[in-house]
């Protein structure tokens, strides 16, 4: 930072490293807080270089002692950003406010924007500030991820755009609401009490989606609710690929689509897991895996390459007639328990019998709420467990 | 990423290379280091390609930090893994193999010339980048306003019997790629179903594409849906099928029987080469029926239980059709497939 004005070239930078910012704050969920302060917006009065050269000696060492960065535009914007909560931003803009006066016509000179929310904003302010749009959009005031517009038609199917708009609002979305952990536990006929064998996160991702697309009906574009659910695995993976996350690494699992392996996001947490990659447990969901093939094919390639785990994950039993043997080369067998599965006659038992791994560690129970889907477990020789019932057990120690 | 929507990226590289590229870009003393060493020997390297991108990058990063090298990412595109141990370059090189991303190993100093060319390539080779993708505004409109001749295409499925090609049945189907070109799986997926949908209604207004046999079994393809909407008559004739995504399979008994009580059979669309357990009799749903994919090498080369139940669509090259005669599928092209 320094205090003379910017040359032409150092702003030009200064601008594509703020593209570039952006980009990553959006790949990667970092929040960010910016203040645009919009010099060259100011009214002509105020427009001199003597008038931007003071301003900037004021900022500066209100911004010197922070983590905040100052950057140069080439239009003669200034660009400060910091990590949150950034209250010394605030300090800026009252500054600045206080040095401009009350002049209404420079009261929009202070644009507060945050990242990754309003990564389109700021990349339309840059665009403007380079010159290449004529007239710079207005960045939408005070808007977060849950105050999205509203369409005029709910009870429609979203449209393509709204599905892109849908994926920038979920960027800075707090998913923590959405995930909850559930443990899949070794529990042994007559045995001790429940051991957890590993955890899952599980994302509620149908209250998601009712959360950025309010009132749309997605069940009709399957599709596009497919584009949607990879992209919030995405956030949960660029959640879990932290150092802070690699610390105390316990045995864990999640369910991603078969093209997340080969996002950045679960290449990074890769990287990161090295020597852990057998703690982790992916599943995938029947559905995910008919509906793109090749991406399966290179998802349990890599799996199996870099030594994870992998599940079929929540079958309903009615589907299992579907599955040849070998399970697709997946390790587990994830089964949704029904109570309809107490009421099948011989013929439908046998045929089930037959379609389950022999191998019964290969086999996960899940969906447990009753002492009745345990005993129909181990009946069938069945001893890893997963819900309800099994969080209960669990807390009660 | 910050989706199609935002041509930033695009517009900042649009400007950027009005300017002239230097005569010889700067290289970083990394670069240099790893060059000098591929010059003086016995270190090794690997050359892949740019798809999957992210995979052959982190995959090569991982070898360079292992075998102390470095990854060159030429402005042209594609990835090298220079000035590293022969054992390093050996494993990155299988385990790009495995993931089927076609690696060259190279060994240096054999391999300088090729090193050699791509270094000086580099100077006048414009930046790589890849192309801007098709804007998905309108995207439901442009699907209905496409010409049908060009969104749903009339390809044909066949055979050879001894020597000579038998005609098996006519597919009605869509081109994705003429909505929405070289996109991720859930776009083209979508621009299928939305296609679809079109298809759909023409079905059930008994308008039937021109050029069609009438001594042909159709078969017609589905948007995926979770449960069957109305469904047409099919045309005069035996033997038709709707071709349903895979997709649907968790709702597969549900179509099967829509199907049937409106007097279809059915077929499916997008095996793929680790799924070919599916096709073991009595699995899917709906009998026997036809299996389609895209052709594929794996699973030309391999097709699983019953062959004669698959058929691999696109243009037919000498070794799909020797193939197709060594294990008895069929091949499904003309327009758009």
């Amino acid at each position: 930072m320094n205090a003379v004005l910017p040359n032409p070239a150092g702003a030009q930078k200064d601008a594509l490293a703020l593209a570039a910012l952006a980009r990553e704050s959006v790949a990667s969920g970092v929040e960010r807080r910016l203040l645009h302060l919009r010099l060259s917006a100011l009214p002509a009065g105020f427009n001199r270089a003597h008038h931007q050269r003071q301003l900037r000696e004021a900022l500066l060492p209100l911004l010197r002692p922070t983590r905040a960065r100052l950057y140069d535009l080439p239009n003669g914007d200034l660009m400060a950003v910091s990590p949150p909560p950034a209250e010394h931003l605030e300090t800026v803009r009252a500054t600045m406010e206080k040095l401009l006066g009350d002049d209404p016509a420079t009261t929009a000179c202070c644009q507060e924007l945050r990242l990754p929310a309003q990564a389109a904003a700021l990349l339309s302010a840059l665009e403007g500030a380079l010159g290449l749009s004529q007239s710079v959009a207005p960045a939408p005031e005070g808007r977060t991820w849950m105050q999205r517009p509203a369409r005029p038609a709910p009870d429609q199917p979203p449209r393509a755009e709204d599905v892109l708009a849908a994926e920038a609002a979920l960027a800075p979305a707090d998913l923590s609401v959405h995930q909850r952990w559930q443990a899949v536990c070794l529990l042994r006929d007559g045995g001790p009490a429940p051991r957890e064998e590993w955890k899952e996160q599980r994302l509620s991702e149908s209250a998601l989606l009712e959360a950025l697309l309010p009132g749309m009906r997605l069940e009709g574009v399957p599709w596009l609710r497919r584009r949607l659910r990879a992209r919030m695995a995405r956030r949960t993976l660029a959640q879990w690929a932290r150092p802070e996350e690699m610390m105390g690494f316990t045995p864990r699992g999640l369910t991603l689509l078969p093209e997340n392996l080969m996002d950045e996001e679960f290449l990074r947490l890769d990287a990161m897991l090295g020597p852990h990659r057998g703690a982790l447990t992916i599943a995938f969901a029947l559905r995910d895996i008919v509906a793109d093939p090749e991406a399966f094919g290179l998802a349990l390639r890599f799996a199996a390459l870099r030594g994870y785990r992998t599940a079929l994950d929540d079958l309903d039993h009615t589907d299992l007639p579907l599955l040849p043997p070998g399970l697709f080369g997946l390790d587990l067998l994830k089964l949704r328990f029904s109570p309809a599965l107490l009421e099948q006659g011989a013929p439908a038992r046998a045929a089930l019998e037959a379609a389950l791994p022999r191998d019964r560690a290969r086999l996960v129970l899940v969906g447990v709420e009753s002492p009745v889907a345990i005993g129909w477990g181990w009946q069938r020789g069945i001893e890893r467990f997963q819900g309800r019932l099994i969080e209960q057990r669990l807390s009660l120690g | 990423m910050l989706g199609p929507r935002t041509g930033f990226t695009m517009q900042i590289n649009a400007t950027s290379a009005e300017t002239p590229p230097p005569p010889s870009p700067p290289r970083s003393a990394a670069l240099a280091e790893a060059l000098r060493r591929c010059e003086v020997g016995d270190c090794a390297g690997v050359l892949v390609g740019g798809r999957q991108p992210a995979l052959a990058a982190a995959l090569l990063e991982e070898a360079a930090n292992a075998g102390d090298g470095l990854v060159w990412r030429p402005r042209g595109g594609g990835f090298w893994l220079l000035g590293t141990s022969p054992a390093a370059a050996a494993r990155a090189a299988r385990n790009l193999d495995r993931m089927g991303l076609a690696p060259q190993l190279l060994e240096f100093p054999r391999d300088l010339p090729v090193l050699d060319t791509a270094v000086a390539q580099e100077g006048g080779s414009e930046p790589h980048r890849p192309a801007p993708p098709p804007s998905l505004a309108g995207l439901e409109e442009r699907a209905e306003a496409l010409p049908a001749a060009t969104a749903l295409p009339l390809s044909t499925v066949w055979h050879m019997r001894g020597h000579q090609p038998v005609l098996l049945a006519q597919r009605w189907g869509t081109a994705p790629g003429a909505l929405l070109p070289g996109m991720a799986r859930n776009w083209t997926g979508h621009a299928e179903s939305l296609l679809a949908a079109r298809l759909l209604r023409l079905a059930r207004g008994q308008q039937w594409p021109t050029g069609r046999k009438a001594s042909l079994p159709l078969l017609l393809d589905m948007p995926w849906l979770p449960t069957p909407p109305d469904l047409p008559r099919p045309p005069p004739g035996e033997g038709h099928a709707l071709v349903l995504p895979l997709a649907a399979l968790p709702e597969g008994a549900a179509w099967a029987a829509a199907a049937a009580r409106a007097g279809w059979g059915l077929a499916w669309w997008g095996m793929g080469a680790e799924l070919a357990g599916l096709m073991e009799p009595g699995r899917l749903p709906g009998g026997d029926g036809l299996v389609l994919a895209p052709y594929e090498g794996a699973l030309a080369q391999a097709p699983g239980p019953a062959p004669e139940r698959l058929v691999l669509c696109g243009p037919p090259s000498r070794e799909a059709l020797a193939l197709s005669q060594h294990h008895g599928f069929a091949l499904c092209h003309g327009m758009g497939a």
